[in-house]
């Protein structure tokens, strides 16, 4: 380790933890009562919903609408819509958001999208994988077609498939390679499809050897895709580090993945691209890693978007001890929960109950400036640097620094001997930047329009005077000045 | 449950400062004991005090100065007590160590708000303090005197890099083994064997990074080589100069401290560079016969100055 050749830069190895979780096949959830679905499962604008309280839905349906940047939702099951309003979301922070209640029909009915199977054109694919809801389920929950349709005027040279899943404890990805191999295979054959790109390269860590291998015999007919085993290396799973893993380039700054000729896409979403296209089957069901220290039987779970996290872990044999920390996502990028009545969305790769003994010490101790968040930071920033800049307000200096780059990835405050807070630092800085750069522009528009309202103001005023001055003419004109009367001049 | 938030990441290296420090500690140790062994129980008596007034200094400066940065327990007064004494001579008066171990802690850190704000090294600021204040104590290298071996008489009173100052000649007159065991008049802590066994242990448990280590001992090593096949007489040879002196407590123990040096890679490499450099043109054309604690200091007070020009280039720069 000390000096090899690593093929990204910095990064740290993690333990791992992913045999609590990777021993037991899928489970398919029973059907729950009650689901949730929320119009917002991503960050973007919320989905339209086209149904109303009282509707009765069937498994498929349409119930939403996306735009651009928000896909479609479907009923994962067939039930009853009860009601269109806000419940509590698994989101950083917590809070609301506007969600579909629904309550479930123990029978199922389906009904799938109108496909044609054998579509080749390319646009007529991405209509089908936009109409089917499918987001990428690595992290990012942006809606696939979106990103797809962004490569029509582009050449893509490399399909990059994304089967790292460098987070510890997350075994969701690497299951969905071993057992559902056929679906990822299939995916990106229609990807390859839909891209135009010559070749694509499935990328797996090499901590899942059985992934690798039952991914090599399942495309062992297919010439023009490759599967890569990379070292064990968090952020391997990074697409800027994958990219720059597999194709020994980086995306320049400010430029997309598109603008290198590579195209990033996660193994599940692959599987659900499959099903979309394959048998007309929209995005309703995700596999879900359920994990950690403080869970009886951590396993993953197929579970419909919209089930609560309480009936999941229920399914898990419950509790065994007291969850100091619920993590939604990785350890190393997820945020807590406080409220486990909260459904999953299609984003949602993994729920983690963790122990005390799990969990980073609370206290933080100076810094000695040993350098170790510098040496680890995947984009070659100054993690302690930046920090203190931020800790004394400082964020514009803070963004010259190139906190823009930072993937807050964790790597910086996992390392850090000091226990310092670095990621908290960044979010900070990062959420707080776009705040004053929302009121920038809030106010520049208020000043805009001020300007050209008083503009506006004057204008009339001065057209007024004319008119004024123009009709006094005209009268002026037409009749002889008026002389005043005795009574007047009196007064 | 706990409802508290917290922020990512929810897993951690382990690593701890106060770990470091203790590792740190652990990787002196040998060479400390051995050191304690060859000079007897005066060379005890002075670690042990150094360490008893760099505690107190430290509590006391924590009790006075309520913002004071770090901790008692970090064990960061212990690490400089232990640098201070490994670098004086073995049978240096006890108080003027701790007096010194008191320098160094109220001195070389906390004046400058504690743990981690310091810009010199406090063991070193603290050595030069007492080489100028007490320049004959500090010059006085009593033989070593070893429980169970009987030494020849074969020790002067001067340390390698004394003799050969004095005396203009590079011949030495001890063997290769009691060279590399240390077996000499010199420093508590300057056995190069032993030195070397807890540094390279540090470097493989990653508490020190080599950068600084390999750059510091290149530094030296390549400049005495080629003054050393130029002036074969008068100038020590390179492995002698390697093994003499504090040149490898100085590679391994203090020039690796995290506060006073670069945090970039590349920066570490000219920090290294630098140390060894200057620790050479001290030795041989500087007053002092040894130039570890100023070339460290000098070093030290660049450091900033290395640090920004050495800056990573960030992912998809483009320069």
């Amino acid at each position: 380790m000390l000096f090899s050749h690593s093929l990204i830069k910095g990064g740290v190895h993690p333990e791992g933890r992913k045999q609590l979780s990777n021993d037991n096949d899928i489970m398919r959830l029973p059907a729950p009562k009650r689901l949730y679905i929320s119009l917002k499962q991503h960050t973007g604008l919320p989905a339209t919903a086209v149904v109303r309280a009282g509707d009765k839905v069937i498994a498929g349906q349409l119930i939403a609408t996306g735009s651009g940047s928000s896909a479609n939702l479907h009923a994962p099951q067939s039930g009853v819509v009860l009601k269109i309003a806000t419940h509590r979301a698994a989101i950083p922070g917590g809070g609301e958001e506007l969600m579909i209640h629904m309550l479930c029909d123990p029978e199922r009915q389906n009904s799938s999208l109108k496909v044609d199977n054998d579509a080749k054109d390319r646009v007529a694919l991405i209509d089908i994988i936009e109409a089917a809801g499918v987001v990428g389920m690595g992290g990012a929950v942006f809606p696939a077609a979106t990103k797809i349709r962004s490569t029509l005027n582009k050449q893509i040279d490399t399909l990059l498939i994304n089967g790292c899943e460098c987070e510890p404890y997350l075994t969701c990805d690497d299951k969905v390679m071993r057992e559902q191999s056929v679906e990822v295979i299939g995916g990106i054959r229609y990807l390859l499809q839909a891209t135009a790109a010559p070749k694509a390269i499935i990328g797996i860590e090499d901590n899942k050897p059985e992934a690798l291998q039952i991914l090599t015999d399942a495309a062992s007919e297919d010439s023009n895709i490759e599967i890569k085993s990379l070292p064990t290396h968090y952020p391997m799973g990074s697409a800027k580090q994958f990219i720059q893993a597999l194709c020994q380039v980086e995306v320049p700054k400010g430029k997309r993945s598109t603008d290198v000729g590579v195209f990033v896409q996660n193994v599940a979403t692959c599987a659900a691209i499959y099903n979309a296209i394959r048998y007309g089957k929209p995005m309703t069901h995700r596999v879900v890693t359920l994990s950690g220290g403080a869970l009886e039987k951590p396993m993953n779970i197929e579970a419909p978007i919209g089930t609560l996290i309480s009936e999941l872990v229920a399914s898990c044999g419950g509790l065994k001890g007291t969850a100091s920390r619920i993590v939604i996502g990785g350890p190393m990028m997820g945020h807590t929960i406080s409220n486990m009545h909260t459904p999953i969305i299609k984003g949602t790769s993994g729920i983690l109950f963790l122990e005390e003994s799990e969990l980073p010490q609370k206290n933080s101790s100076p810094c000695v400036s040993c350098g170790r968040c510098v040496s680890v930071c995947p984009m070659g920033l100054l993690p302690n640097a930046m920090a203190e800049l931020v800790a004394n307000d400082d964020l514009e200096a803070s963004s010259e620094q190139g906190l823009n780059s930072c993937l807050l990835c964790g790597s910086c405050a996992f390392i850090c001997p000091a226990s310092l807070p670095l990621t908290q630092y960044f979010t900070y800085a990062k959420d707080e930047l776009g705040r004053q750069r929302k009121m920038e522009n809030k106010a520049q528009l208020a000043r805009r329009l001020n300007q050209q309202r008083s503009e506006r103001l004057a204008k009339e005023a001065t057209e007024k005077a004319a008119q004024k001055a123009a009709k006094k003419a005209q009268r002026g004109a037409t009749r002889p000045k008026r002389t005043p009367t005795t009574a007047e001049q009196e007064i | 449950m706990s409802t508290l938030l917290l922020s990512a990441p929810h897993i951690h290296s382990g690593m701890t400062v106060s770990r470091l420090m203790r590792q740190v500690i652990l990787g002196l140790l040998p060479a400390l004991v051995f050191g304690i062994y060859l000079f007897g129980e005066q060379a005890l008596l002075l670690v042990v005090a150094s360490m008893v007034a760099a505690i107190i200094s430290e509590w006391l400066c924590q009790k006075c100065q309520k913002t004071t940065i770090g901790r008692l327990r970090d064990g960061s007064a212990i690490v400089t007590a232990l640098l201070l004494v490994m670098s004086l001579p073995p049978h240096f008066p006890w108080y003027l160590g701790a007096f010194g171990a008191a320098v160094a802690v109220i001195l070389g850190k906390q004046v400058y708000g504690g743990l981690g704000q310091n810009l010199f090294n406090p063991a070193m600021l603290a050595r030069v303090v007492l080489l100028i204040s007490f320049p004959v104590a500090m010059t006085s290298w009593p033989a070593p005197e070893p429980l169970f071996i009987n030494l020849a008489d074969a020790f002067t009173g001067a340390t390698t890099l004394g003799a050969v100052m004095e005396t203009g000649s590079s011949e030495i007159n001890t063997g290769i083994i009691t060279m590399l065991l240390g077996i000499a008049p010199g420093s508590l802590g300057e056995s190069p064997l032993l030195l070397l066994l807890g540094g390279i242990w540090m470097i493989w448990k990653n508490v020190i990074d080599w950068r600084i280590v390999v750059s510091l001992i290149i530094g030296c090593f390549i400049p005495s080589t080629i003054a050393w096949l130029i002036s074969p007489d008068t100038i020590l040879s390179p492995l002698a100069q390697l093994s003499s002196g504090g040149l490898l407590l100085a590679a391994f123990f203090i020039a690796t401290d995290p506060v006073t040096s670069p945090t970039t890679p590349k920066g570490r490499y000219w920090y290294g560079l630098g140390c060894g450099l200057l620790i050479f043109l001290i030795r041989v054309f500087g007053a002092y016969p040894e130039g570890v604690a100023f070339a460290i200091l000098l070093m030290n007070a660049v450091s900033p100055l290395i640090e920004s020009c050495t800056r990573q280039r960030l992912y998809g720069e483009i320069k």
